[in-house]
């Protein structure tokens, strides 16, 4: 099974494989999520909120719906 | 013959990603020589600078931040509007703003910028900050690859600046060769056609026209059928022919990298990590939102009012000042109940708007409102709003303008609507002068439980503002309709100390422009509204005046006064002003209003804020002058003089709070509305709307409370 970073527990660190296909997927390359990254889950927003990833370094925000485009190795 | 020699001033444009600290070097370099796009809060608007040595001087443009020159949202369309001369002409010369700590995407927009032939230099901002994280930069070897100069600084401490001065000055700007070849991922014949038809320079220009054409901008005109037509005639897939060519510039931007960069560890940036761990907690951030939000209502409205008091009575003085020292005459009316009540009723917001505006410019620069955009995502959801939203309608609170211009940030157009449309309810700082006199006039300054019930109404119509932003943007969510997907996706810059004396000057400048712009209007209502309260039609008039030349003539000393004062109360009725008031008063006389506030309802209509000054200029004529009462004392002595009541009672007073939360009384956010959705349909609903509601809340209050 594919595991995608809104998968990932707090704290926890992963690479990313690939991004999904969507109408977006510019916008994941242009902020600087990459195949290859380092990325760890820091912080949860209650109730199925964004999720805040640090991708070497930087931080940022993702809805669940984005994160689930990102595909990580297990 | 003669030549006239016209030295026009060169342009250069200053652009990078978000939060790389393009406006800290824009301050730097042009000091306080800035036309700050027209409004304030949050930098989307375009803001140009000029930079002087000896007699040369260049024109600085600051853009907004953007990723790439395929732009997303509207405020990133301006970018590439400027860039790409579509409007004006090109900038002579572009600054390229990289980060230190993020080359790799600052370089994506970085190469595209040197594809598109413009003499340019880059500057590498926050040198300190990757030398700190371990990160060198080998200049030389960025050199080699880019062919461009390269110079490195700190924004925030004023280093390098000297070296970027003699750079423009000298003007070492140089055109880089291209970056990518777009050959390799656009048909030769497509690029010759698009470049032939728009006369463009290079071949990413034109392979960038094509992205564009795929985005839904209805500024465009008319090429983008023509642009697809081709597309489709050579079968070239512009989403992915753009995916591949921006993987193709982070893979050489990657080998550049491994040569011009040494990491002697991985960057940590250890410190916003661990206030992101607090500040971005599922309950505890929230917990200090909600503390942040409660510190700046405390710092509009309790610190706020101690000089509002004191600019409140020096204008009072200045008034009856005017009167002893000037001889009596109709200038001197004017001045007196015209000019001076009307500039003294905008001067006093000037506490609340610098506070306003710098509680946001501080909530920015330190990184924190990213955040809140993270924090408010969800709740704002369910609204048909969006994280980004909540900038915009925290922006309300100080002046609906920059929030609906702060809108632009975000990318679906039906969230960006709602949010235009539903920001105006934000309870902005136009409004308190409204709601301060009449809360002062109508709710007892006493305690309950402890707490002061004056502050519990402001508090309540705050609330009311709040609420009814969010039920119309829930309302409007499922009247419009879209296909077109929401998405989150942003940056949470690292944290950093605000630059105290940049803060400063943001309070200064938008206080300036706010009494500049308004001042203008309020001072030219007030002269108007001065000389039609005066004057009106003649042989009414002059009926009156005889009347009164035959009663003074019988009259004791003592009933002087009491003759003058009724008299000019019946002038006031008779005069232009009058005469427009009575016409509309069966209309807003089921609100609890009289003919007086008839006028200051129409004249408030161009601003909220003139209805105070318009109230203090309408009860000063024919009023006690000499006697210097605030505008507060005098407003509470009105009574009705049919009925012996108060004008200004609990009902009325009410009503009128009302209907100023939800009335659109603004001309300014009609215009800047029209501005953003590009059309007069959404200002016109939104502004018919708002009043009919109003209008029913109004009347709702008054009848409840009478």
């Amino acid at each position: 099974m594919i595991r995608t970073a809104a998968t990932l527990h707090q704290g926890e660190e992963s690479v990313i494989e690939s991004i999904g296909d969507s109408d977006y997927s510019i916008n994941f390359l242009e902020i600087g999520l990459l195949p290859g990254k380092h990325i760890t889950a820091i912080q949860k927003a209650p109730f199925g909120g964004p999720i805040a990833f640090l991708v070497e370094g930087h931080m940022m925000a993702l809805r669940q719906s984005e994160a689930e485009l990102v595909k990580i190795k297990k | 013959m003669e030549i006239i020699a016209s030295k026009r001033t060169k342009s250069i444009a200053i652009i990078g990603n978000p939060n790389v600290g393009k406006s800290s070097i824009f301050n730097q370099l042009t000091g306080l020589n800035q036309k700050i796009g027209n409004y304030p809060g949050v930098t989307v608007d375009k803001s140009t600078g000029t930079i002087r040595r000896g007699s040369d001087s260049y024109e600085l443009i600051d853009l907004p931040g953007t990723y790439s020159l395929y732009p997303n949202s509207e405020d990133e369309i301006i970018a590439y509007r400027v860039l790409t001369g579509t409007n004006a002409p090109k900038p002579d010369f572009v600054l390229v703003i990289l980060d230190a700590c993020n080359l790799e995407r600052s370089l994506l927009l970085g190469t595209q910028i040197m594809d598109l032939g413009i003499p340019m230099a880059f500057l590498v901002n926050m040198k300190d900050l990757a030398e700190e994280n371990g990160i060198h930069i080998k200049v030389v070897e960025f050199y080699k690859t880019l062919g461009v100069p390269l110079i490195l600084t700190d924004g925030r401490k004023s280093e390098g600046l000297e070296a970027i001065r003699d750079l423009i000055f000298q003007e070492k700007f140089e055109v880089a060769k291209p970056f990518i070849d777009v050959r390799e991922f656009m048909p030769d014949a497509m690029i010759g056609t698009i470049r032939e038809r728009h006369g463009y320079q290079t071949d990413f220009e034109a392979f960038q026209r094509m992205v564009f054409s795929t985005y839904d901008d209805s500024s465009k005109k008319g090429d983008d059928v023509w642009l697809r037509q081709l597309a489709n005639a050579h079968g070239f897939q512009t989403q992915s022919q753009q995916l591949k060519e921006t993987t193709a510039r982070y893979h050489q931007i990657g080998q550049l990298l491994k040569r011009g960069l040494k990491n002697d560890k991985p960057l940590e940036n250890k410190l916003t990590k661990t206030l992101d761990r607090i500040l971005l907690h599922p309950i505890l951030g929230y917990v200090l939102f909600l503390g942040v939000m409660l510190l700046m209502f405390q710092a509009i409205f309790a610190w706020a009012s101690i000089p509002m008091d004191l600019i409140d009575v020096f204008f009072a003085g200045i008034g009856s000042w005017v009167y002893e020292t000037f001889p009596p005459g109709v200038l001197t009316d004017l001045l007196a109940e015209g000019i001076i009540p009307g500039i003294g009723g905008i001067v006093i917001f000037i506490p609340q708007i610098a506070l306003l505006f710098g509680f946001l410019a501080f909530l920015e620069d330190t990184g924190y409102l990213s955040r809140v955009v993270f924090l408010m995502d969800r709740l704002m959801r369910p609204f048909g709003l969006h994280g980004k939203s909540v900038v915009p309608l925290i922006s309300g609170l100080a002046c609906a303008i920059p929030g609906i211009m702060a809108a632009r940030t975000i990318r679906n157009a039906k969230e960006r609507l709602i949010t235009i449309l539903v920001t105006p309810w934000m309870s902005c700082s136009a409004r308190l002068p409204v709601y301060i006199i009449l809360i002062g006039l109508t709710v007892p300054d006493d305690l309950y439980l402890g707490i002061n019930l004056q502050a519990i109404a402001l508090l309540t119509m705050y609330l009311l503002g709040t609420i009814a932003t969010l039920l119309g943007a829930l309302a409007l969510r499922f009247v419009l309709k879209t296909e077109e997907k929401s998405f989150l996706l942003t940056d949470l810059p690292i944290y950093r100390f605000p630059r105290w004396k940049a803060l400063v000057l943001t309070m200064y400048s938008k206080s300036k422009i706010f009494v500049l712009e308004a001042g203008k209007v309020i001072l030219a209502i007030s002269i108007v509204l001065w000389v039609l309260a005066s004057y009106g039609p003649s042989a009414r008039m002059d009926a009156l005046e005889e009347q009164k030349e035959l009663e003074m003539a019988d009259a004791t000393e003592n009933q002087l006064t009491e003759i003058e004062e009724r008299y000019a109360s019946q002038k006031l009725e008779l005069s232009y002003i009058g005469i427009l008031g009575k016409s509309i008063e069966p209309a807003i006389r089921p609100l609890g209003y009289d003919w007086k506030i008839g006028i200051a309802l129409i004249t408030s209509f161009a601003a909220r804020e003139v209805f105070v000054g318009t109230i203090a200029t309408i009860y000063s004529i024919g009023g006690d002058v000499e006697n210097e009462l605030t505008i507060q004392e005098k407003l509470s002595q009105e009574v009705n003089p049919e009925t012996g009541e108060k004008v200004f009672n609990q009902a009325t007073g009410f009503s009128l709070m009302v209907f100023y939360a939800f009335a659109m009384q603004c001309m300014s956010t009609l215009a800047v509305v029209y501005r953003e959705t590009k059309s007069w349909k959404w200002p016109i609903i939104q502004t018919v709307a708002m009043t009919v509601i109003a209008y029913l809340a109004a009347l709702f209050t008054y009848q409840i409370f009478s």
